[in-house]
């Protein structure tokens, strides 16, 4: 994986595909230009899950309940300063279409992701070192000279490639190309390397000997991709829930202020083999009165090293903490923590940077 | 002429300069504060890009001391930028302030202080003072890249300040601080005894051939009476004038007012006493200069020195006091020289203190050429203004020779009773000229006489200036008629001088206070007029005018449009949104509405922005102060019946200065001799010298004193 922080010079996103794509028309290389196409985060916006739907709505595998029934409990508050959340992590991509070579779409994404500092006076600060930033072409893996050629100079010009579509089992046909599908796999493809590139700065992060002396705790924002210890994911938009029947009737009633009991998912398909087990519950950030019966609650995903009742509370009132300040810039500030909204920004500038002069930015 | 290809030539850019490899940066380093840092950066953005006059940076979190008013530098391509801080503005991401009052206030237990901090930018507005391209044949106007900034050096103040281009003698106005530390040979940071550092401070200088002409001229002060400290400053920049134009060589004089109190009666008073007189200062509360005032002195190059070289103030007599009754044909002022003082219209009537005082009286004949200054404006018709002009072509010198001259028109008229005219003019014209002319005396009280008057050697407020000389008009105590009279008199007087090339200086500065009152907008005539003609041409003519009022708005536009150098000091809301002041910033305009005394905004000709400074206390001592001391009676007053004979020698035009006696010696040899024999001395010294030293075998001092060794021997 290539990571580094500059901005500048030859080593931008824009330099590199541009450089690319001359070649390509300089060779006579049968390829069509979309870079003038906006980024796919905004095609995509608010599509939920794009391209990683069950197939057949949404799938219950069950809970285990790990403090009783699964009921709405009153999160005790806490001052702010008994918070003990003190690093918050993030990642934010863009992706672009770049090219189209027959039926299929070349992409190429641009993810960053970091760790954000909340120092003693309240003050927000990128942690040093922990700013990854990374290009890879999105290419599907279709047989197609073309495709080949393109690939062949990407590698040469030293940057990765990765194939949207998903794994085959040996001797299957290939599924009929659709440029729609392929598109949206492109998408699914950038937020899987973000995914893993925030996993890989989490990995880095909590091997560091300081972590380890440490007693502060790690917010991811979304899905806590490893069990890492003293970190916890808050995920703040799903579209599917792991509670069902009367477990979800008292998760989309809870109060404000208030959590659902924890429980532990029986099935962990969302995580890899080295995931390890987590412990969820719910919380209600804000009075969702009149409005959506999701508005302002979010999934805490936590290591199974937390179990106690007390320890759930705590890490509950935590996240209370963090209601106010509240980012009302952004739409989605109900469930957005504010050092979130804050690292998102730095990321987001970084992006800029990374793709000024961009023809479809 | 060959053409060459620039583009081919490797030692040339596209743009035709020398591929240079020094950076701006690198080569006007000595223009930024690198000890202090880096304490922002310059951010233009869609909405507000950087321009060519003002750019925008946001303020690093620890750059604390940095505040509008101070200079700063950033980088263009090829260039340095220097600018003057101006508006500040706080963003946040935050949409409404109601988000903050829901984030402490929707719930209980959230009113404490908030978790994460909300960040807070700072950025400032800078307008651009000056830009200093790598090529010093290219006025660069690129705007600032985004980049770093720092806290400019003296080095680039100056350079902003257009001190290269200065062509004439650079004189110090005030002095500029800014936000960064001034520093030691070491390059640490200089700190004062309570620990804080010393700001770095440098004087702002304005070119004399932009102040006094002939490149430009003219200097306005505006703001509120009391707050504004106009005429302090006014002093202040004359006394700089004097030191800086006396250390070239070139000469120089003043006229100046004034019109209220005793403020100008005592600027030949140090506002720093002498040993003897500490006490005195002590006792009635004067200000003495502060030890940070004597630093600015010494930063500016200057003395903290009166005007004791040639300080004369001229005033009327008194209402009923002007000498020449009904008969006299003429009074001789030099005669009456010992008997002056309390009859004049000056408050300064101590006699110890009396020797600057000199006496102002008219008679009638040069008045016959403005008849518009002497008689209402509805009174003067065409018939009226024509007899005028008989008399003065008939050579009436005074009121007693037109008395006599209507009594000759009376007994002509009883002769020819038949008649209705005399020589064209009808005799109801001729009683009302009578009739007129009969209250002038009273009108004019004090100013004009009955008889011809005959000055002698007494100095004349509208005669040639010495060098150095401070020249004050009192008209404080006058009543209107005369003030407008007595204004619009000696400065066209001085005027013609200036045309005639008989100033007897290079420069002589005007200083007119309540210049609303004397040349309003709008106005037209008299004395508005020659200050407009001053104004305009004075700077080719050695004359230029200091001018002051309380609302620039309703100052004539031709004035203020000539001054090539404006200061301000606190205005009032009233007066800040007239249009005189639509070039100011909005931030500029909400500092002078509070600006502290002291504190005053500059606009010069080599200033592209105008800027804030200060300025120390004054020279001289407060009129109101030197009123109690020098010129009051009991324990305050500190004068001895010698420092009258002292002043007198110590203002002799060309006298050496080590013939110039100390006042202890003064006093030592008046000691035991009365008072009247004293003023006697002090009058025949200053008779005998009333031209200045011409001799110079000359000795006052020793005249003098033979003159108080015969009164202490005479029996």
């Amino acid at each position: 994986m290539t990571v580094h922080v500059s901005n500048q010079g030859p080593q931008s996103f824009v330099d590199r595909v541009n450089r690319v794509y001359a070649d390509l028309r300089r060779d006579g290389v049968a390829v069509s230009d979309m870079r003038r196409s906006p980024a796919m985060e905004l095609q995509f916006a608010g599509a939920g899950d794009v391209g990683n739907r069950p197939p057949t709505g949404t799938a219950r595998t069950g809970v285990e309940p790990v403090e009783g029934p699964i009921v709405a409990r009153r999160i005790p508050e806490i001052s702010p300063r008994e918070s003990r959340l003190r690093y918050f992590l993030d990642g934010a991509q863009r992706t672009f279409s770049v090219l189209r070579c027959g039926l299929a779409p070349v992409a190429a994404t641009v993810v960053a992701a970091g760790v954000l500092r909340r120092d003693p006076t309240g003050d927000g600060v990128l942690e040093p070192g922990t700013l990854a930033l990374e290009h890879r072409w999105l290419i599907p893996g279709i047989p197609d000279p073309a495709l080949d050629a393109l690939r062949e100079r990407i590698a040469a010009a030293g940057m990765s490639i990765v194939d949207p579509m998903p794994d085959r089992a040996d001797g299957a046909d290939d599924p009929a190309v659709d440029f729609g599908h392929l598109h949206e796999l492109a998408y699914k493809a950038a937020q899987e390397i973000r995914a893993e590139i925030e996993k890989g700065v989490l990995t880095r992060w909590t091997q560091r000997g300081e972590w380890r002396a440490d007693d502060s705790w790690l917010l991811v924002d979304g899905r806590l991709p490893t069990a890492s210890f003293r970190s916890i994911g808050l995920v703040k938009q799903f579209t599917e829930s792991y509670l069902s029947g009367d477990d979800a009737i008292t998760m989309l009633g809870l109060p404000p202020g208030s959590r659902t009991t924890a429980f532990t998912p029986r099935v962990r398909r969302h995580f890899g083999e080295d995931s390890g087990e987590r412990l969820m519950w719910y919380i209600r950030l804000w009075d969702a009165d009149g409005l959506d019966a999701r508005h302002s609650l979010v999934r805490i995903e936590a290591p199974a090293s937390v179990a106690t009742t007390e320890e759930i509370d705590e890490i509950s009132s935590w996240i209370l903490a963090e209601r106010t300040p509240r980012a009302t810039g952004d739409a989605r500030w109900a469930t957005l923590l504010y050092p979130v909204h804050l690292l998102e920004r730095m990321l987001k500038r970084r992006l800029d940077a990374d793709t000024r002069g961009w023809p479809g930015a | 002429m060959t053409v060459v290809d620039l583009t081919a030539h490797p030692a040339f850019t596209a743009n035709g300069h020398h591929a240079s490899t020094t950076s701006p940066h690198e080569k006007y380093a000595n223009f930024i504060d690198e000890a202090t840092g880096v304490i922002g950066r310059v951010v233009g953005s869609e909405k507000e890009p950087s321009g060519a006059h003002v750019f925008a940076f946001w303020a690093a979190d620890d750059a604390t001391t940095l505040d509008v008013g101070h200079i700063v530098v950033a980088f263009s391509e090829e260039a340095a930028v220097v600018g003057v801080v101006d508006e500040p503005r706080r963003f946040s991401d935050m949409k409404s302030f109601l988000d903050d009052y829901f984030d402490r206030r929707m719930e209980e237990g959230l009113g404490g202080e908030l978790i994460t901090r909300r960040p807070e930018m700072l950025v400032f507005a800078v307008r651009v003072l000056a830009t200093r391209h790598l090529r010093d044949d290219v006025d660069s106007h690129r705007p600032a890249l985004g980049g770093p900034v720092y806290f400019a050096t003296p080095a680039a103040i100056d350079y902003a300040l257009g001190r290269e281009d200065f062509t004439g003698i650079p004189i110090p106005a005030l002095m500029h601080t800014n936000g960064n530390a001034a520093r030691d040979a070491a390059g640490l940071p200089i700190t004062m005894p309570d620990g804080n550092v010393v700001f770095q401070r440098s004087p702002i200088w304005i070119d004399s051939d932009y102040l006094l002409g002939p490149e430009a001229g003219h200097a306005n002060w505006t703001g509120q009476s009391g707050l504004a400290t106009k005429t302090s400053h006014a002093v202040f920049l004359l006394s700089a004038v004097f030191q800086k134009l006396k250390a070239k060589g070139r000469t120089v004089a003043a006229l100046m007012f004034n019109v209220k109190g005793p403020d100008l009666l005592w600027l030949d008073k140090p506002a720093r006493p002498e040993p003897e007189d500490e006490a005195a200062y002590e006792a009635v509360g004067s200000r003495l200069l502060r030890q940070q005032d004597l630093d600015a002195y010494t930063a500016l190059g200057l003395e903290p020195a009166p005007f004791d070289g040639c300080f004369r103030i001229f005033a009327p007599f008194k209402a009923g006091q002007a000498p020449g009754g009904h008969g006299d044909a003429t009074v001789r002022l030099d005669e009456m020289r010992s008997s002056l003082a309390g009859k004049l219209n000056t408050i300064r009537d101590k006699p110890s203190e009396f020797g600057p005082v000199q006496p102002i009286l008219l008679d009638l004949g040069p008045l016959l050429g403005i008849p518009h200054k002497l008689f209402d404006f509805g009174d003067l018709d065409d018939k009226l203004s024509s007899f005028i002009y008989e008399m003065r072509d008939l050579g009436i010198q005074s009121l007693n020779q037109f008395d006599d001259q209507m009594a000759e028109i009376d007994a002509y008229f009883e002769a020819e009773p038949s008649k209705t005219d005399w020589r064209g003019h009808h005799k109801y014209t001729i009683q009302k000229a009578k009739n007129r002319f009969g209250g002038l005396h009273h009108k004019f009280g004090g100013l004009l006489s009955r008889s011809v008057v005959q000055p002698g050697d007494v100095p004349q407020v509208d005669g040639p200036f010495a060098n150095q000389e401070l020249r004050v008009v009192d008209i404080a105590n006058c009543k209107t008629d005369v003030q407008e009279l007595l204004v619009t008199r000696v400065i066209e007087r001085v005027w013609r001088m200036a045309e005639l090339q008989t100033l007897g200086v290079d420069t002589v500065i005007i200083f007119v206070d309540e210049l609303n009152k004397y040349a309003a907008a709008g106005s037209q005539g008299g004395l508005r007029d020659t200050l407009v003609d001053i104004a305009a041409r004075g700077r080719h003519l050695n004359v230029v005018l200091f001018g002051a009022q309380q609302f620039r708005s309703k100052v004539d536009g031709e004035i203020l449009g000539n001054c090539g150098t404006s200061f301000y000091g606190r205005v009032g809301d009233e007066e800040i949104v007239n249009a005189a002041y639509r070039s100011l910033s909005e931030t500029t305009k909400q500092e002078l509405l509070g600006l502290k005394k002291g504190r005053l905004l500059s606009r010069h000709a080599h200033f592209r922005a105008p800027l804030f400074g200060t300025f120390p206390l004054k020279p001289t001592i407060d009129g109101m102060m030197g009123q109690r001391i020098f010129n009051g009676q009991g324990d305050t007053s500190v004068s001895h019946h010698g420092d009258g004979l002292w002043a007198v020698i110590r203002n002799i035009p060309g006298l050496p200065p080590e013939r110039v006696p100390s006042r202890h010696e003064v006093r030592t040899a008046c000691e035991g001799v009365d008072p009247r024999e004293v003023e006697k001395a002090m009058q025949q010294v200053s008779t005998a010298y009333a031209r200045g030293v011409t001799d110079p075998r000359a000795n006052p001092w020793r005249s003098a004193q033979q003159i108080l060794n015969r009164a202490r021997t005479r029996p």
